[in-house]
């Protein structure tokens, strides 16, 4: 036995796909939860009418609750581009080919980091409105 | 070999868990579609999303809900055997935990098929 | 009972491509598999190529595929099969070929050099042995009953997509000396097991546990060096 230090290629993929999978658990249960089981608490009682897009701008115009749909959003994106890349490393094994595929799935992870944080980030309240607008 | 080799519980579990994965993965990307949608306005944003409440997409929403459970609960026993050495109970761990996502299988899909989630 | 043995047979010197041949046999349920392939060699097919050498489970030399699951054919009884008198013998997956049920285990023992097999310990060796507690000992004990037979690496889906992968049979060997409390070239053999293609293609698949003649617990053994691996960087 006796450990000082060890080799550098893999461990925190493998490890982080651990740590990321188990917060996934409880952020997508919490994600479900709120998305499908519970009203905006803005929207009040039971006769609330609002359309799915009301309810999206309520939920996501809280900035707590933003904050926690980004996080949800990082994790999820590295937690699947992680997993592709250890598939990928199963089937393709020359080096090059092996470092073409690593990077074609960072730019795809980017990709969808990018979108879904433009997408998410500028909502508030104001969109309510301009909804609305948008639509006559 | 995939073909001829005898499947077990364990190759089963990770067969599975692959195709769920990227199953969920491709889901990702739709959903985050779906949010760019948020921008173009209340009415394009309801088509878009109410477009998932047609029989065909709900049957379809169940199937995420399996492949989403199967990958959580697997997960979790990968993790157990990972770290909490449960390596010679892994056939008994991954029956039994399919046993009880079975059930809440079946409870999620009839409310997402009876519209009760939306 | 009469049992019929389908044998994957391929002389890549003579057969562009393997093809089953059919034997029928009398035999015991006692019998072994071993014991079956040996009358048709001795008694019907000559030309049929197989490895073995102890007969008794212990030089590791005829792991093969029968009925689609890796095993000793000295070690496995025909009643072990569930009361089936069909059998399919083929060569162990992953490996090439060199004739029939005899495959070319050269990859197999380069990688099992890779994570230096053998007892490392730079300090003079005392008067009498190198004593170990009991305790100790005991948490390499299933390890060191490995036999080498490779049923393991070639049962392993990792392994058939990926032959630059180590294989369940050097990662068990990486464990039995780094968990060796005598042993001190921990670093050394971590460095080579930390790879791409060392621990971190093992996706707990169970395929080696499922196989191994000696049921050792090599997933368990895996996942204790991936664990032990993370550590030793957080
Ligand atoms: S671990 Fe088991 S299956 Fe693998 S080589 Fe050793 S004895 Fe054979
Ligand atoms: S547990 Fe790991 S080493 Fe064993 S068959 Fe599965 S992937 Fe291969
Ligand atoms: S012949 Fe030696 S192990 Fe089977």
């Amino acid at each position: 036995m006796a450990v000082r230090a060890t080799g550098n290629a893999g461990h925190w993929s493998w490890y982080f796909q651990r740590v990321t999978g188990i917060a996934l658990v409880l952020t997508l249960a919490a994600h479900f939860a709120v998305n499908h089981f519970m009203r905006p608490p803005e929207a009040g009682g039971a006769d609330w009418a609002g359309s799915l897009y009301h309810a999206a701008v309520l939920r996501l115009s809280n900035p707590l609750y933003k904050g926690f749909e980004l996080t949800f959003l990082m994790l999820a994106t590295y937690h699947a581009c992680n997993g592709l890349w250890a598939i990928g490393r199963d089937v393709v094994t020359r080096p090059l080919a092996r470092t073409a595929l690593f990077m074609l799935i960072v730019l795809a992870g980017f990709a969808l980091a990018v979108v879904g944080w433009t997408a998410i980030l500028p909502i508030d309240q104001d969109w309510l409105a301009r909804g609305a607008a948008a639509t006559q | 070999m995939f073909l001829r080799y005898k499947w077990e519980t364990g190759m089963l579990a990770w067969a599975m868990h692959r195709l769920t994965g990227v199953a969920v993965t491709f889901y990702l990307f739709l959903h985050v579609y779906t949010m760019t949608k948020l921008h173009d306005g209340e009415a394009a944003y309801n088509t878009a999303v109410s477009a998932f409440s047609q029989p065909m997409w709900k049957a379809a929403e169940a199937l995420l809900f399996g492949a989403v459970l199967y990958h959580a609960v697997n997960g979790v026993r990968i993790v157990l055997v990972d770290f909490f050495g449960a390596a010679r109970q892994q056939r008994r761990l991954f029956w039994g935990m399919m046993g009880a996502s079975a059930a809440a299988f079946v409870l999620g899909s009839w409310l997402i098929i009876s519209h009760a989630v939306h | 009972m009469e049992v019929s043995f389908e044998i994957l047979r391929f002389d890549p010197s003579r057969d562009s491509s393997p093809r089953y041949q059919t034997y029928r046999v009398e035999a015991e349920p006692n019998s072994r598999i071993l014991d079956v392939l040996n009358t048709i060699k001795w008694e019907q097919d000559g030309t049929l190529t197989y490895r073995r050498s102890c007969a008794h489970g212990v030089c590791g030399s005829d792991a093969v595929v029968i009925n689609g699951k890796n095993g000793l054919a000295c070690q496995q009884l025909l009643k072990n099969y569930g009361g089936r008198t069909r059998f399919r013998i083929e060569p162990l997956p992953a490996f090439r070929v060199i004739k029939d049920l005899v495959v070319d285990m050269e990859p197999f023992f380069r990688h099992y050099e890779r994570i230096k097999p053998y007892f490392v310990n730079e300090k003079p060796p005392p008067e009498t042995e190198r004593l170990q507690d009991p305790v100790d000992r005991e948490a390499i004990d299933d390890a060191t009953k490995c036999i080498l037979c490779g049923a393991c690496t070639g049962s392993c889906p990792s392994f058939w997509s990926n032959q630059q992968y180590l294989g369940p049979a050097a990662l068990l060997k990486a464990f039995r000396f780094v968990f060796d409390t005598r042993d001190t070239a921990t670093d050394e053999r971590l460095k080579v097991v930390n790879d791409q293609d060392g621990l971190w293609r093992c996706h707990t698949i169970f395929n080696c546990n499922a196989c191994c003649p000696k049921e050792i617990d090599i997933t368990d053994a895996i996942s204790r060096l991936k664990v032990l691996a993370v550590q030793t960087r957080l």
